[in-house]
């Protein structure tokens, strides 16, 4: 048992030095190592070492990018009034989160922001974003499911299952209002965040058109 | 504080912007009619001009909270002044900005503390208890002390010069003054609001004026904590009291009022001659009230330090027998800038003669042992005189800004003072340094 315990810690601090060393070499040289022979070489490790944790760069960056994810939800929820906040205050938190978590390696986040796909359009297969967005689309379901059992969120047909992408936009949205944001302390990020949140869950909850929409059902039936 | 009611105000530097625009627009529109009347041979006065304008100004701008909103407040106070019927619609300038969600709470405080709020205190309200000017203000318990903790909106501080940049142009035409003097106010005006959003500040000076200010009887201000606050956050006891609406409603008695007048009246007195420094900002919520006749001050946000020589002249005008002589009243109200070279002699003596007027009536409770603001009369001569100040042709041909600026803050320092007594109905014994007594005019 503490021989696999002790592996286990060993293969996630691995993982970890090689991402580190991968994002120095990044931005210190403005561009990807030419090959993981050489990248694991000045690691003055093998190359097989490295495919026992990836397969290739850009599934290493994909990683990054997951890690970020997982590193802010176990920040919010090792806070224990996290668990009384309300849906809105869990996206909240979150998104001030992440942004603490991305403010330590804003310079990689620079570099890469610009491959976000515009929307609508197809991500490349190049792109890095794609675990990410899997760890955010579940964490926001979760969120969401939440939301609509205590009725914070209105279930509607149609859109109703597409809320989770919406807030992957929203989410690319902080990222890169945060990105051009040149503010003290980042505090436009932070009135932005405020403000994206408030709107999403006021179209998210139960509104005048959701009125409009049940009067006109009630007035149909009334025929 | 209704969701809904902020719904209504625009708050995105674009929203205002648009509104600003259409303001412009109206007023483009007021002067095209004017224009098109004129061309018409119509008897058109400029007087109709300027209250079409004056109307869509203010009811555009009523819309508006922000600092843009305060400067226009505090430069109608001095063109004519003092404010006239505008003062009701304008009376606080609250920058709308709706609560602050408590995640972002907490992420401030980790920001300056490293620490959430329930690690820093016993206990913290989830929910803000008010809205401060600028900020709310959440309820917190530590060590068995009642605890009332500020946080400021983000983003206030950098709105402030945007605001400002949009307000002027406007104010140019509105004030009918020149650029130039213009900035010479906004410059006063800029500082004092960025200095409100440095909260830190507004801790060493609450500290410093209270300590100094503690002898006064029947008014006590909060302890403050400088290890529980930052530039964006205030710890400082609650305090308990009634905000002056909800106090007359109580209906105190004539005792009450009369101690409550008299503690704010000192509390002035002291600041304004004694300590230099004066809590800029008397508007009716930063004061909670009693009905054993003690008062509370709460908010140093906006304090003006007095300058030594600015002080002695301008407060010599306040003495009665000053008036009385021509050579040094010249020479005062040149420094002061109330009358400059560029005046023809005619325009120096209509406004030597509204200056002296003025100072008279607003100096006229130190002219007494006794002052009772109760007395409407004295209000409503103080209305009627800018009212018709304003109407003077020459105040209203001339592009000068005048009198000092630093008179700007003292000015709305006094009429809100004399505001808030008159609204409690208070007598007040008015204390002033011996040399402003001077020699009575009994004779």
């Amino acid at each position: 048992m503490a021989t696999t315990a002790k592996k286990g810690k060993q293969t996630v601090n691995q993982s970890e030095k090689l991402k580190e060393a991968y994002i120095d070499y990044l931005l210190e040289h403005g561009k990807t190592p030419p090959s993981v022979y050489q990248f694991m070489k000045m690691q003055k490790k093998k190359e097989a070492e490295f495919y026992d944790y990836f397969n290739s760069f850009i599934s290493l960056e994909r990683d990054i990018w997951k890690g970020f994810a997982e590193e802010t939800i176990t920040r919010i929820q090792s806070d224990a009034v996290y668990m009384e906040y309300t849906v809105r205050e869990k996206l909240l938190a979150f998104y001030y989160t992440m942004m603490e978590v991305l403010k330590n390696n804003r310079s990689y986040v620079m570099l890469r922001i610009n491959q976000l796909p515009a929307p609508g359009r197809r991500s490349p297969n190049t792109e890095v974003f794609s675990r990410l967005k899997e760890a955010f689309i579940d964490y926001a379901n979760e969120l969401i499911a939440e939301g609509k059992e205590i009725g914070e969120i209105v279930d509607r047909p149609v859109i109703g299952n597409r809320y989770d992408e919406g807030l992957w936009r929203q989410l690319q949205f902080v990222i890169q209002f945060w990105i051009k944001d040149d503010s003290q302390n980042f505090e436009r990020t932070d009135e932005a965040i405020e403000k994206a949140v408030n709107l999403s869950f006021d179209i998210m909850g139960r509104g005048p058109i959701d009125a409009a929409v049940d009067f006109a059902k009630f007035l149909y039936q009334q025929r | 504080m209704s969701m809904k009611e902020q719904n209504k105000i625009p708050t995105s530097k674009v929203q205002r912007a648009t509104r600003f625009v259409r303001t412009g627009a109206k007023i483009g529109g007021n002067y095209a009619k004017y224009y098109a009347k004129k061309a018409l041979q119509q008897e058109v006065s400029r007087e109709s001009l300027h209250e079409d304008n004056a109307s869509d100004i203010y009811s555009e701008l009523s819309e508006l909270k922000g600092s843009a909103l305060k400067v226009l407040q505090m430069m109608s106070m001095d063109k004519n002044l003092l404010p006239t019927a505008y003062t009701d619609r304008f009376a606080m300038a609250q920058y709308s900005a709706p609560p602050l969600s408590y995640p972002l709470v907490v992420k401030t405080f980790q920001k300056y503390f490293g620490k959430g709020p329930t690690e820093l205190y016993d206990s913290f309200s989830r929910s803000a208890k008010n809205a401060a000017s600028i900020g709310q203000v959440h309820r917190a318990t530590l060590d068995g002390k009642e605890l009332a903790v500020k946080i400021q909106y983000p983003g206030v501080a950098n709105s402030i010069t945007s605001d400002l940049k949009i307000v002027k142009p406007f104010a140019i035409r509105l004030f009918n003054i020149n650029e130039r003097d213009l900035e010479h106010y906004l410059q006063e005006v800029e500082g004092k609001l960025v200095e409100e959003t440095e909260y830190d500040l507004e801790v060493r000076r609450g500290m410093e004026i209270s300590e100094q200010c503690g002898h006064i009887e029947n008014i006590d201000f909060p302890t403050y904590y400088p290890e529980l606050s930052s530039e964006r956050i205030i710890t400082m006891d609650w305090l308990n009291g009634e905000h002056m609406k909800e106090f007359i409603a109580t209906n105190p008695s004539q005792e009450v009022r009369n101690q409550i007048g008299q503690a704010l009246w000192d509390f002035y007195n002291h600041q304004v001659h004694y300590i230099k420094q004066v809590h800029a900002d008397p508007h009716p919520g930063n004061f909670l009230f009693r009905e054993d006749g003690t008062m509370g001050v709460i908010d140093f946000g906006c304090v003006k330090e007095i300058p030594e020589q600015f002080y002695e002249q301008y407060f010599s005008l306040i003495r009665q027998d000053i008036l009385l002589k021509p050579e040094q009243l010249d020479e005062i109200f040149h420094d002061l800038a109330f009358i400059n070279n560029n005046d023809s002699e005619a325009d120096k003596k209509v406004f030597k003669a509204i200056f002296v007027e003025m100072i008279q009536l607003l100096g006229r409770p130190f002219h007494y042992d006794e002052f009772d603001f109760a007395d409407d009369s004295y209000f409503t001569q103080i209305f009627s005189l800018s009212e018709r100040v304003s109407n003077t042709e020459e105040v209203r041909r001339s592009r000068t800004a005048r009198g000092p600026r630093d008179a700007l803050y003292i000015n709305r320092t006094y009429f809100g003072l004399y505001n808030l007594l008159n609204a409690l109905q208070a007598k007040v014994i008015t204390r002033k340094p011996t040399w402003l007594e001077a020699k009575k005019l009994s004779a």
